[in-house]
């Protein structure tokens, strides 16, 4: 195929993903960042001045909300990455694995704010697990008063989110395993003698962490500027910081902009610290790597290890299955008094009201779904496509620049996004809803094909030979029937 | 027992099917040194086998008899812990890690130092030819010289037995020949069992021991 077709052939894709991707990030924070400076000529502020950040600065107990940004942010990231390479460590290649993979992925479509919910419901001190045991194990006729959710260190949250990245960076995973010759290589580690969950470390996890690596970055920034999880299951006095910047975003005295504009750009520097202490952990990592992988330590005896891998995942499995049962007994509750197990009686009033009070939200929900949904989905089999037919992978540019909104925290872009929508006469219509889904929706479905459809082995480590197909196929969640094999 | 002291790799009248089918059934002692080996077609059950001995056996197969080494029974035990070395069909050396570091990864715990373990290395490096590639990636490495370090990881890492399934079928021709003598040399200097696994006439030739033709 001759060089300028193939180039034009990819070209367009390329560029209609970073139009759509890119320009809303860099105009996004440009509008946050004038106004953070003082300049919004619409509401008369033209002064340009360090005012707004002192003034968000000052808000009392300013220093704990950055605090617990970035140590939420950080734990659960950490925590669940650990969980989910100790898990696959430990199981894979075993039907256990496959199972537990099988259930945990289709939670990822779980919205956050439902499970968090869910969880609250459980293990709040009114919550179900507290009423299976009272009173006649605890005493209590009424909820304790214990603080289990919305802890002044952030407990609760931190597990909230876990709950939820679990499942993903498990998929992140799976999806980049192919890549790894993980079965080869870890029957190679285990002939050696080596323990599963040492083999793994050793010999897999170099392969499988450059590839993971974007979309950790991506947990990570979510987790430290998350706003609806924070919401349920956060501290509150005070909040993280995420939270308190929608909150005066929405404050009535517009001069609260400025304020909330100048704390959006301050999340992106706590957002980027913990990136940084990231890397530096990374690094601590490699050293000790470097310095334990050749001194010949088997660990061979990691049975308790596996087995206590194996708990933590299961129960996660649990709480979201079960809290998801909870949030669904409370939808159909009438009279659910403490410390019953069981609503004594059971209503549809509550759906009823829901369906009829909020029809016309419901519909716009799924048009907005749909509408953010589809265009990204012509765009990526656009793009895949288009690759395949010149033989050529994603390339890292495009890679990277596809996970830029997802590795800017959401806050700090949106109100200056708002703005532009403003500037163009779509501010506050559903387009405008529907284009700023577009930025988020287009780096999660590139993710859930590109991984899956297209698996470049190394042959001998001469030649790169196109294993599979463009698209779909049997081994990915998302076989397309109509997509036969190319190759 | 009786056979504790018995030396060598027994199959006490093993057989393999898959769905009632029966693919292998053999009844064997290698002894120190000398060599069995299995030929047939791919997909005669004959990988399989060595899957069985080394724990590795997919659960879709029926496994009976037992296997025995050194006088102990490794049938029911962990991969982890059965001490026989596998030679699969291509070297699968550790891409993220030099040659050196290859080696060291299978030399066992007991030898300690990092200068002791690096001329440990250095001189199973020089054994097989190959002096002074420690720092080397592996990849730059031609197919026989990663078959060579292969089978060093392999040896360092003090196996009782050997199994090889096809690991020559990936080399040239010419070279083919060269490797394969390294390799019975050095498993009969150490006085291993070895259980060869192939396709190829002249392989079996060249291990002079018992062939099973499946």
């Amino acid at each position: 195929m001759a060089a300028s077709q193939t180039s034009r052939l990819i070209l367009w894709p390329t560029t209609m993903i970073a139009f759509f991707v890119g320009i809303p990030v860099v105009v996004g924070l440009a509008g946050t960042l004038f106004p953070a400076l003082g300049y919004l000529p619409a509401l008369g502020h033209t002064d340009l001045s360090f005012k707004p950040f002192q003034d968000a600065l000052a808000a009392p107990g300013m220093s704990t909300s950055i605090l617990l940004s970035f140590g939420t942010g950080l734990a659960a990231t950490a925590l669940s990455l650990l969980l989910v390479l100790f898990f696959t460590a430990s199981w894979y290649g075993t039907s256990l694995f496959q199972t537990v993979s099988r259930v945990l992925s289709p939670l990822l479509a779980v919205p956050h704010a439902a499970a968090a919910f869910g969880l609250a419901f459980l293990v709040a001190p009114s919550g179900f697990l507290m009423r299976l045991i009272s009173p006649w194990a605890t005493g209590y006729d009424r909820p304790p008063d214990l603080l289990i959710l919305n802890d002044p260190l952030g407990l609760a949250m931190v597990l909230g989110l876990v709950a939820k990245e679990v499942p993903f960076l498990l998929l992140v995973v799976l999806a980049a395993m192919p890549q790894t010759k993980a079965r080869e290589m870890t029957r190679v580690a285990a002939n050696l003698g080596y323990g599963s969950i040492r083999g793994f470390f050793a010999v897999i996890i170099p392969q499988l962490y450059p590839q993971i690596r974007l979309p950790v970055f991506a947990v990570l920034a979510y987790s430290t500027s998350v706003v609806d999880v924070a919401i349920i299951l956060g501290p509150t006095t005070p909040a993280p910081l995420a939270p308190r910047i929608l909150e005066w975003f929405f404050e009535p005295a517009p001069a609260m902009w400025l304020q909330a504009s100048a704390a959006a750009l301050l999340q992106v520097v706590v957002t980027a610290s913990a990136m940084l202490f990231w890397v530096c952990a990374e690094t601590v990592m490699r050293l000790v790597y470097r310095w334990q992988v050749t001194t010949g330590d088997r660990a061979v005896q990691d049975f308790s290890l596996r087995w206590l891998t194996l708990g933590f995942i299961g129960t996660i499995l649990v709480a979201l299955l079960f809290g998801f049962t909870v949030l669904a007994i409370w939808s159909v509750a009438r009279g659910w008094w403490f410390p019953d197990t069981l609503p004594n009686t059971f209503t549809l009033f509550h759906w009823r009201m829901a369906i009829e009070d909020n029809a016309m939200t419901i519909w716009i929900t799924a048009a907005v779904g749909l509408g953010a949904s589809l265009p990204c989905l012509a765009l990526v089999l656009w793009l895949l496509e288009a690759q395949t037919r010149c033989r050529r992978s994603t390339g890292k540019a495009v890679k990277g620049l596809l996970f830029v909104p997802l590795l800017v925290p959401q806050i700090s872009f949106l109100f200056g996004l708002h703005v532009l929508f403003v500037w163009l006469g779509i501010g506050g219509t559903y387009l405008a809803v529907t284009l700023a889904h577009l930025v988020f929706v287009l780096p999660y479905v590139f993710l859930a094909f590109s991984d899956h459809g297209i698996i470049w082995t190394q042959d001998m480590g001469k030649s790169q030979r196109l294993l599979a197909f463009p698209i779909g196929g049997s081994s990915g969640p998302f076989a397309c029937p109509c997509c036969s094999p190319r190759c | 027992m009786l056979e504790t002291s018995e030396k060598g790799l027994r199959f006490d009248n093993v057989s393999l099917s898959l769905k009632g089918r029966c693919l292998v059934a053999v009844n064997h002692l290698i002894r120190p040194g000398d060599v069995l080996t299995v030929m047939g077609e791919s997909g005669s059950g004959k990988s399989t086998l060595l899957n069985l001995v080394a724990g590795f056996l997919p659960a879709a197969f029926e496994a009976t008899g037992r296997v025995t080494l050194n006088g102990v029974n490794i049938t029911e035990q962990s991969a982890q812990t059965r001490n026989v070395g596998l030679m699969f069909q291509s070297p699968l050396l550790f891409p993220h890690m030099s040659v050196g570091q290859n080696l060291l990864f299978a030399l066992p715990r007991t030898i300690k130092g990092r200068q002791q373990r690096l001329e440990r290395v250095i001189a199973a490096l020089e054994e097989v030819g190959l002096g002074g590639f420690e720092g080397r990636d592996p990849a730059t490495l031609s197919g026989g010289q990663q078959t060579r370090v292969a089978l060093m990881r392999l040896i360092l890492a003090e196996p009782q037995a050997l199994l090889l399934d096809e690991p020559f079928s990936s080399l040239d021709r010419s070279r083919r020949a060269d490797v394969r003598e390294l390799v019975f040399d050095t498993t009969r200097d150490r006085k291993l069992p070895v259980l060869l696994v192939t396709h190829d006439a002249e392989d079996a030739e060249a291990a002079g021991g018992s062939v099973i033709e499946l």
